[in-house]
């Protein structure tokens, strides 16, 4: 008996209404996408993958078709219970970072954990450390994002996706504002989260990283079109971490 | 020019582009300018511009003082000696307060009449309207001089009334002149008749006009001659008396200066908080067009050029702003001087003159500047301009100089705002208090008007009869329950009413006679229980108490209290001066009566019946059958003017609104300082609401990052609210600390209340801190419906 999905899509479709033009912005989407899985969703700009990324988490919903998060219903919440789902079971990484600017490096990996009554003070400070570590970042716990590089910011970044322990890690292009050599680490950091459990939905359009992932979607014009099963070498590539 | 044009051009459409602040800063400045100017306009024309009578600061009111006490009487013969005297005056005129009864149709209409010498009008130099002043030669003729609205409203503005006769107090005068307009609107000059004298059996008042060059302190230095007239005839053995002058324009304005004073703080701190709060919404305004003004400085604009193309922008919003609070405050400036035109001196002088114009210039200029030039100074600067060129499409959370000033500017706002409402607050607990006072006596279902008896009724007994015969009358209604007389009506400022020196039997050696003073009062039988004013011990006045009889008196319960708090004073003798019979028994004590209003002190005072005491003025006040207050009223109007024209019922009214009328004063200060307040409120509200709108437009992608890392819409409400009430909280914190030391300027005005009163302290707070969260509450929850996804995309 297979093991039940975490994420599982059914006939999912998204229009837009601006000024009475219907925009579809995904058509028909199935997909599951199983516990400590990397899935990579790729395709050119204006295909869907950022309004799939939102719907997956929970930030935007389906017009149409059946959303199951770790087997419940998605259109049965309510806003509050999103949120707390999003800040249980979700993390988020941006393209742009979207660090809070007047935060500092540890009040912003600390940000999604004051949003949850069931972490006390002292687990707080442990997790974020915890988290801080495992990036790399603890030396900067002190610094505002301003006086960090872009690589470092998005290091910061997965480390607040990462404090609460999610099941589930969103990725927007995660390496689309950083040079090859911070992207490189900021994949790799990937990589290696996903290697200790953390499942991981990486929208790219890099054809270098997304092929890192165990599994590749490819949107076109709102609809899956490809669905390809990466066969991975014995050894992972190694692409290094920058302690910047 | 061209680049003048260009930049009012774009200045226009710059503010039709951004309407809600255009019009939010635009209704801003016409409160705060329209407030000011008008309160402006009242300072500069009633207390700063010299009252509108050639070389007036040579006018002045003449009194004398010893060490403890102060008059303003004088004797028609005093006047005369002084006229001749050598003195620092190069004029002396007298006059005395009387009324004229005139006929108009068939009607008897009560007038002030002013009786004077016959110098009276060339001391001001006021020209008649028509016809002329009286003189030397008048003197021995009835004639009169009218005013203007007696003219118009009961001569129905005949032109040949010059030289006609009226019939006024039963005789035939001749008139000789119609002041202009406006003369009898300024109280010194209040009256509705004027009239010569040569010679006047009852004291008047003496003003008049310095010789060129002098001025007030050389006056009294040279003022020996005063002196020494005065005080012959007159009893010096406990201390000479002293001429004393005031201005008359100070006499004037004496009793509103303080209010005006108070009024004039509280409208600076209203101008105060609209001018930041459009500094505010400049700082958010212009905060928000920074890639705007780094595009300029691409394109090779100078900082000076920005500069100057905010200031047009800021200056056009400020003229429009001036100019309409300009039309506002004339609009209000009739309003005011409809409402306060019995109550407030020289408002017939208060208009928009060009001295009002120039002020209200300014504050345009004032707010232009300051909202134009410190918001560029912090954001204009070519250095950051570009690198916000650089990071434009960056996500940025606003400048967090510009937020702190902002933030300390609502804190500002709001500080002024409380510590005016602090004021309101304690004005309204003074208030209240006041209406609590209890006077001492009843005054619901009574009635009550005051007669003058002319002085064609000269003996005593003809006035006793007088006016036993008006009670008689008014008893005999049947909606009358019963009906008394007396000198002094409480709460009123008509009648008879001053203090004197007294002593008793059993006094002490070292008893200073000059150091206890109380205070008259005549009254018939009834009249402790037409006013239900408690009768303590012994008994009241009876028809036995007659001019034959012994002298008595009824203390009140101060007095008694003071000389014979052990003991019982009935019985015991009460020393009078001789001229008010000289030793009394002590028949009655009753409780006290706040005479002179409800802030009165319980003080001495005698009551003596009217048999052995008659004055030719004489209060009626009748309890009532509950509703039949208007009919007794025009009963006793009608008897009264049957019985003697030249003497009609005047100043008729319930004692109950007389009492009101007493607290009159703080009620307008409050009302305005409350309305002050208020726009003070709402101004800071709107600042508190700019802040907060401006918040959530600015953290619209860090609200959207946090829903995504699971913020519920609740939590981004409350740190919505808290982060936009924090500088309502330091403004009140401020405004309290500010408070505790600014509304000492209360303190005189203040009634049984502290200025430091915590239920005000704990009050404003509270009603400051609800004003902030639904001030708030709008955008915050605007922000709980912010879609997350569309925050984290914008920009």
């Amino acid at each position: 008996m297979s093991q039940q999905p975490i994420i599982s899509l059914n006939d999912i479709s998204k229009v837009f209404y601006t000024d009475e033009i219907e925009t579809h912005a995904l058509s028909d989407i199935s997909l599951d996408i199983q516990a400590n899985e990397f899935i990579s969703i790729s395709g050119p700009s204006g295909c869907g993958k950022s309004t799939l990324l939102s719907i997956l988490g929970l930030l935007d919903a389906p017009t149409e078709g059946s959303y199951l998060i770790n087997g419940t219903e998605s259109a049965s919440l309510d806003l509050a219970q999103r949120a707390i789902l999003r800040s249980r079971s979700i993390g988020f990484i941006f393209q742009a970072f979207n660090l809070i600017g007047d935060l500092t490096v540890y009040e912003n990996v600390e940000l999604p954990l004051t949003y949850r009554a069931d972490i006390g003070v002292k687990s707080r400070q442990e997790m974020v450390m915890n988290a801080l570590s495992r990036v790399g970042m603890d030396h900067r716990k002190r610094h505002f994002p301003g006086q960090l590089s872009g690589g470092q910011q998005q290091r910061v970044a997965i480390a607040r996706a990462l404090v609460g322990n999610p099941s589930l890690l969103l990725a927007d292009e995660p390496t689309g504002n950083l040079d090859s050599k911070n992207g490189d680490a900021v994949m790799q950091l990937l990589s290696d989260l996903h290697s200790q459990g953390t499942t991981v939905c990486m929208v790219t359009h890099d054809s270098r990283y997304s092929d890192m992932a165990d599994r590749v979607v490819q949107l076109f014009d709102g609809r899956l079109v490809d669905e390809n099963l990466i066969t991975k070498p014995a050894q992972p590539v190694s692409l290094g971490v920058r302690h910047g | 020019m061209d680049k003048l044009r260009k930049d009012l051009l774009f200045g226009f459409r710059s503010l039709v582009a951004k309407p809600t602040y255009s019009l939010i800063s635009l209704l801003t400045l016409v409160i705060g300018i329209s407030v000011t100017t008008i309160m402006f306009s009242l300072v500069n024309s009633i207390l700063l511009k010299p009252l509108p009578l050639p070389q007036s600061h040579q006018l002045v009111e003449m009194s004398f003082e010893t060490r403890e006490q102060k008059t303003a009487s004088v004797n028609y013969s005093v006047y005369e000696t002084i006229r001749e005297a050598d003195t620092p005056f190069q004029q002396v005129t007298f006059g005395a307060y009387d009324q004229g009864v005139i006929r108009s149709g068939e009607r008897y209409v009560p007038l002030t009449l002013l009786i004077s010498s016959y110098d009276y009008f060339s001391m001001y130099q006021v020209p008649a309207l028509l016809g002329r002043w009286y003189n030397k030669e008048d003197l021995g003729k009835n004639v009169v001089v009218l005013s203007y609205d007696t003219w118009v409203q009961y001569f129905g503005q005949r032109q040949d009334i010059i030289g006609r006769g009226i019939e006024m107090n039963n005789l035939q005068y001749t008139v000789i002149g119609v002041m202009p307009a406006g003369f009898e609107k300024n109280d010194l000059f209040a009256f509705n008749l004027w009239s010569p004298i040569e010679s006047l059996d009852r004291p008047g008042f003496m003003y008049g006009r310095l010789k060129d060059g002098i001025s007030i302190e050389q006056a009294l230095r040279q003022s020996s001659s005063i002196n020494q007239i005065y005080n012959q005839g007159r009893n010096v053995a406990r201390g000479e008396w002293k001429t004393s002058y005031l201005s008359l324009k100070e006499r004037s304005i004496r009793t509103i200066k303080p209010t005006l004073i108070l009024l004039s703080l509280a409208v600076s701190a209203v101008f105060l908080i609209a001018l930041l709060n459009v500094l505010n919404l400049s700082f958010a305004h212009y905060g928000n067009r920074t890639h705007e003004f780094s595009v300029r400085i691409s394109m090779g604009a100078t900082r000076k050029s920005l500069m100057l193309q905010l200031l047009t922008e800021s200056f056009i919003l400020s003229l429009a702003g001036g100019l309409l609070g300009l039309l506002l405050a004339a609009w209000g400036l009739e309003l005011v001087k409809v409402l306060g035109a019995d109550q407030v001196p020289r408002l017939q002088e208060v208009g928009l003159d060009s001295a009002t114009v120039i002020i209200t210039l300014s504050l345009i200029l004032i707010a232009a500047l300051v909202t134009a030039l410190i918001p560029a100074f912090m954001l204009v600067n070519p250095k950051k301009l570009s690198s916000a060129l650089q990071d434009a499409g960056q996500k940025s959370t606003g400048s967090v100089k510009s937020q702190r000033i902002r933030k300390l500017l609502v804190s500002a706002e709001v500080s002024v705002a409380v510590v005016l409402l602090i004021g309101a607050g304690l004005l309204l607990r003074s208030y209240t208090k006041l209406l609590d006072v209890k006077p001492g006596f009843n005054t619901q279902d009574v009635v009550t008007g005051h007669i003058w008896l002319p002085d064609s009724i000269e003996s005593a007994t003809d006035k006793s009869l007088h006016w036993n015969t008006i009670l008689e009358q008014v008893q005999s209604n049947p909606d009358v329950i019963s009906v008394a007389g007396t000198s002094t009506l409480p709460m009123s400022r008509t009648g008879i009413d001053f203090d004197v020196t007294y002593s008793y039997d059993g006094a002490p050696v070292s008893f200073d006679e000059s150091q206890t003073r109380g205070a008259i009062r005549a009254i018939s039988e009834d009249y402790f229980d037409v006013l239900e004013i408690p009768l303590l011990e012994g008994r009241q006045f009876e028809l036995q108490d007659s001019r034959d009889s012994s002298p008595v008196v009824v203390i009140n319960q101060a007095l008694a209290d003071t000389l014979w708090h052990e003991g019982s004073p009935i019985g015991r003798q009460l020393i009078l001066p001789d001229w008010l019979g000289g030793t009394h028994t002590i028949v009655g004590v009753v409780g006290n009566v706040k005479h002179r209003g409800l802030r009165d002190q319980f003080k001495a005072e005698f009551y003596l019946p009217m048999s052995q005491r008659i004055y030719p003025g004489m209060s009626v006040v009748a309890k009532v059958k509950p509703g039949k207050e208007s009919s007794v009223l025009n009963f006793i109007r009608q008897r009264a003017t049957e019985l003697n024209v030249a003497a009609p019922l005047i100043n008729a009214r319930e004692l109950t609104a007389l009492t009101q009328a007493s607290v009159d004063e703080e009620k307008v200060i409050l009302q305005l300082v409350s309305v002050f307040s208020v726009l003070a409120m709402v101004l800071a509200s709107i600042g508190v609401y700019g802040i907060s709108d401006n918040l959530v437009s600015q953290r619209t992608n860090e609200i959207g990052i946090r829903m995504a890392l699971g913020a519920q819409p609740r939590i981004i409400l409350h740190w919505v609210l808290l982060k936009s009430l924090k500088p309502v909280f330091y403004g009140v914190i401020a405004g309290v600390l500010l408070a505790v030391v600014l509304v000492q300027v209360l303190t005189a005005v203040l009634f049984e209340v502290s200025s430091l009163d915590p239920v005000t302290y704990v009050m404003v707070p509270c009603v400051l801190a609800f004003v902030g969260v639904v001030a708030t509450w709008l955008p915050a929850s605007r922000a709980t419906r912010i879609h997350p996804q569309e925050a984290l995309h914008y920009e």
